[in-house]
């Protein structure tokens, strides 16, 4: 709940747009409807005049309802109500940045409902032409009760943002919190490394009180002859011994401070690390479907780095900035306020110089940014598409493309340093001028009598002075630390976004251990969706006895594979129930039901490692010789063994040092090595050339005994063994039966397929 | 294909149900246009296109439709090419791998965002283009003519 206040606060302070329905309509509807439970919103945010406008067009169980914000009082009102049952076409016309989505009750009739939208709306609003679409083909179809209408709305608007950059969904300190907890298991390092940095502020204070000393209380005592050659000498030798240990304990601090803060944060890193990747194997392939693989990647890497950078470096410099810069000024005041304030006073001022100094840097760096993006999005052009330049004689023109961008690139960077080296002379000037202020007012006053009350020691001006010097540093450090924060925060997020997502398929407690499965696969009136609003599968039921071949067949995006990822317990069913032998799949421990699945997929994923260690993956401790063995029954053991390195070649990121066909073999090697009871083909002979599909189809033939299969093909010349064959489309099963019952309905759809496919290879032939 | 070809082998009107519709040999084909060029030449080559987006005429330029179907043609268009026009840059906040913008268009104040990798895209006449994370358009047709502030927001973005 608290996620969605923060995500519908976010939409209206960030996105300009309401967070969710107004009470207002819920209250309207409350009046109107029966019924006034809300399947799904959305909002209209175009008018017809293409002008923003704020209209819910929302579905109840039984109505389509528009309701509008009107007038000056801008109040809303019910501009549109249809019953559902009314609708028999919903029309989309997209375009650009509009869409307009038209209800009809009748073609040759004007439309009941006509509403339009930006594309910011789009993804919601294409869950409510869905949803009225399965309700003009059946009245009492309803979204999932799962679903909750202002979740869906949230995040279908925010869904964009989100994928960009997801701090919109957690508190900023809690996060914070968060991340710092990752440092308790290494309170000592923390410890130690805390102390080496307060020791270096502390120690950092001490030569200009020391340098101060020197000159009030040894110089200036010799010069008035208050103290002998060898006294001065030897209280001078003292403190300069002292000024050394106070360097030589300051480098130390430092290092102690460094070492330990960096080792530390490699640690909270590495930890991160590890506990991101042992999630990400427990999350379930609905997770993986959402997130781009990018998006991943780069949060166990570029994430976990950043958190390095900021526990190593951020944590414990802002407690050191903010101690030296309070130190600093108690420290001024307190030996003499006049000069203290002199001094501080136009600090902010430089600051403030300083300050806008670096956000014009910042917009020059921003331009320079822009322009070297393009140059590299000219190198990213050419390089890999050497061949196509060369082939249609264009090197000038792309020598010409980058010169150009070049030239822009240094005429930036010129701008940037025009900046900053004008900025930084005329700094100086300022400091310089402080300093000479500060001369100006103190010479009076070093130069008056020693029993003067205004009177100020040399020694106590050189103080000052040195310290002034250390003034800048800290706050510098507070400018960076506000960035690495942010940035580190910003991957918190993203890493803790992983990790509070709970895999949504696990065992049941006790799970049911089935050591050898038959292969009795059943589907009993399953349903399923993605994304609980588009349902895939509606009311599937079939039984497949152990040993069974069964070729799927359809359209694409029927919802053939979404079956076979069923049957592998990818997802969780919506509704009816999946058994094997006999048993609920969501009964059945996961691990050791999943070992008994095999997979041939169309692009077959080889990971980088020897041949040897991709056909052996699923069964770890394997013989090279029944290595071999599964080798020959694929058709592999030849290509392999023409390869310099044999089954020792190293077949690079994804196998791409081999071709479509030897990876797939490969592959089928090592489906019959782990020897599964219930096999997966997902277009396994798909974009080869026919003597390879000739060889996988032999490896598959060899694969498939004893098995039950499941086998998704577009050509349906690979099905010719197959027991029974289900043509699914759009959800359903719409046809079953052997090849040749499918062949014998006039009108079928296996029969129409079958005839396109021949008449296909017989135009090919010729 | 000529004009009077054109007039009199088909005709292009707006149907009953609100649908843009294409009549040709007696056969009615409900249709949406797709324009081939719709930033250097917006009103030629315009793509009809039925239910499945499959093309079932080109016009090759609106001059050629007769006057009527011209307006058809043109009022379809206008829903058809609309971008959101900004008036004013009111101000572009740089946020951790995200840029916000916040401006006045032609329909009213928007706050939209763009990651920071993506940059606003220039046209062969000189106007502008930033497309959304959602996959809006906002348009900018000549930066010069902007308020002193909005130019100076958009600087480091566009010069």
């Amino acid at each position: 709940m608290e996620t969605l206040n923060r995500k519908q606060q976010f939409i209206k302070t960030h996105l300009r747009q309401e967070g969710g329905l107004p009470k207002e309509v819920k209250k309207l509807l409350e009046r109107m409807e029966e019924d006034p439970r809300i399947q799904l919103y959305g909002l209209s945010d175009l008018d017809e005049r293409l002008k923003f406008q704020e209209a819910w067009v929302i579905l109840t169980k039984k109505n389509l309802f528009i309701v509008k914000r009107h007038g000056e009082e801008e109040r809303l009102k019910i501009e549109v109500r249809v019953p559902i049952e009314r609708i028999s076409d919903i029309k989309e016309n997209s375009s650009l940045s509009c869409s307009t989505f038209i209800c009809l009750t009748s073609n040759d009739l004007p439309p009941v409902a006509t509403w339009r939208f930006t594309q910011r709306q789009k993804i919601i609003m294409g869950h409510l032409k869905y949803l009225i679409e399965e309700k003009i083909k059946d009245q009492e179809y309803q979204v999932d009760p799962g679903v909750n209408a202002d979740e869906e709305y949230v995040n279908s608007v925010l869904k964009p943002v989100l994928e960009a950059q997801n701090s919109v969904s957690t508190d900023k300190k809690q996060a914070l919190w968060r991340l710092l907890a990752y440092l308790l298991p290494y309170k000592r390092e923390l410890a130690i490394g805390t102390a080496g940095a307060v020791l270096t502020t502390a120690v950092s204070l001490v030569p200009a009180y020391v340098s101060g000393y020197l000159i009030d209380q040894v110089v200036k005592p010799f010069q008035d002859g208050v103290l002998s050659v060898n006294e001065a000498s030897t209280m001078a030798w003292i403190l300069v011994g002292a000024l050394t240990a106070t360097y030589v304990l300051r480098e130390f601090f430092v290092w102690l401070r460094l070492n330990k803060m960096s080792i530390l944060g490699e640690k909270v890193a590495r930890d991160l690390r590890d506990e991101l990747y042992a999630h990400l194997q427990t999350l379930s392939m609905d997770f993986y479907s959402k997130k781009q693989t990018g998006s991943i990647i780069s949060r166990v890497s570029s994430d976990t780095d950043r958190i390095w950078d900021f526990v190593a470096f951020g944590v414990v410099e802002v407690g050191i900035a903010l101690i030296t810069l309070s130190g600093l000024s108690a420290v001024l005041i307190s030996m003499d306020w006049k000069l203290g304030l002199i001094m501080t006073i136009p600090v902010p001022l430089l600051l403030f110089a300083i300050y806008r100094h670096g956000e014009g840097m910042k917009r020059l760096f921003l331009k320079a940014w822009r322009k070297w993006s393009d140059l590299t999005n000219v190198l990213s052009d050419t390089i890999p598409g050497v061949q196509v330049v060369k082939a249609f004689n264009q090197e000038e023109r792309e020598k010409k493309r980058f010169n150009d961008r070049n030239g822009i690139i240094m005429e930036e960077f010129n701008n940037i340093h025009q900046a900053w080296t004008g900025f930084w002379p005329v700094l100086m000037m300022g400091i310089h001028a402080i300093v000479i202020g500060v001369w100006a007012f103190a010479t009076p006053r070093l130069i008056a009598d020693p029993t003067d009350a205004a009177y100020l020691s040399a020694g106590t001006f050189v103080s000052f002075l040195l310290y002034l010097t250390m003034f800048s540093q800290p706050i510098e450090v507070i400018g960076q630390v506000a960035r690495m924060l942010n940035r580190a925060l910003s991957s918190a997020y993203r890493i803790f976004e992983i990790l509070d997502t709970n895999p949504t398929i696990q065992n049941i407690e006790n799970p049911i251990v089935i050591e050898e499965v038959k292969g009795h696969v059943q589907f009993n009136n399953v349903s399923f969706s993605y994304d609980g609003v588009r349902k895939i599968l509606k009311g599937i039921n079939f039984d497949v006895k152990p040993g069974e071949m069964i070729g799927l067949v359809g359209t694409s995006g029927g919802g053939k594979s979404t079956i076979t990822k069923l049957i592998a317990r990818f997802y969780d069913i919506d509704g009816g129930d999946i058994t094997i032998d006999g048993h609920n799949i969501k009964d059945l421990d996961l691990g050791l039901y999943r070992r008994q699945v095999g997979m041939v997929l169309q692009d077959p994923y080889l990971f980088h490692g020897t041949i040897l260690d991709n056909i052996g993956y699923g069964v770890p401790n394997v013989s090279r010789k029944e290595i071999i063995e599964a080798a020959k029954i694929a058709n592999a053991h030849n290509f392999i063994g023409k390869l310099p390195h044999g089954y020792d070649t190293v077949v690079g990121e994804r196998g791409h040092t081999l071709s479509g066909g030897e990876r797939q073999r490969v592959s089928i090697a090592r489906a019959i090595l782990a020897n599964p009871r219930v096999l997966i083909l997902d277009e396994a002979t798909s974009a080869v050339d026919t003597e390879t599909e000739r060889n996988i189809q032999e490896a598959l033939d060899r694969l498939i005994e004893g098995r039950t299969v499941f086998a998704v093909a577009h050509r349906l010349s690979t099905l010719r063994k197959a027991n029974r064959i289900f043509v699914i489309d759009n959800g359903e099963i719409v046809e079953r039966g052997t090849h040749e019952e499918l062949l014998s309905k006039e009108e079928g759809e296996y029969r129409k397929l079958h005839k396109m496919q021949q008449e296909m290879s017989e135009y090919f032939a010729l | 294909m000529s004009a009077l070809q054109l007039v009199d082998d088909y005709k292009i009107y707006m149907g009953e149900s609100h649908q843009l519709t294409f009549e040709q040999a007696g056969k009615k084909t409900e249709v949406t246009i797709k324009q081939c060029f719709p930033w250097s030449e917006p009103m030629e080559f315009l793509s009809l296109r039925d239910e499945k987006e499959n093309e079932v005429f080109l016009i090759e330029n609106l001059k050629d439709l007769d006057v009527l179907t011209r307006l058809t043609v043109e009022e379809y268009l206008k829903a058809a090419e609309f971008v959101m026009k900004v008036e004013k840059v009111l101000h572009i906040e740089e946020d951790v791998e995200l840029r916000e913008y916040t401006v006045l268009t032609e329909q009213g104040k928007r706050i939209f965002h763009t990651k920071l990798e993506d940059w606003p895209e220039f046209l062969p006449d000189g106007s502008i283009l930033i497309e959304d994370l959602a996959g809006d358009i906002f348009k900018i047709e000549n930066v010069n003519l902007l308020d002193p502030v909005s130019q100076k927001n958009l600087s480091p973005y566009v010069h």
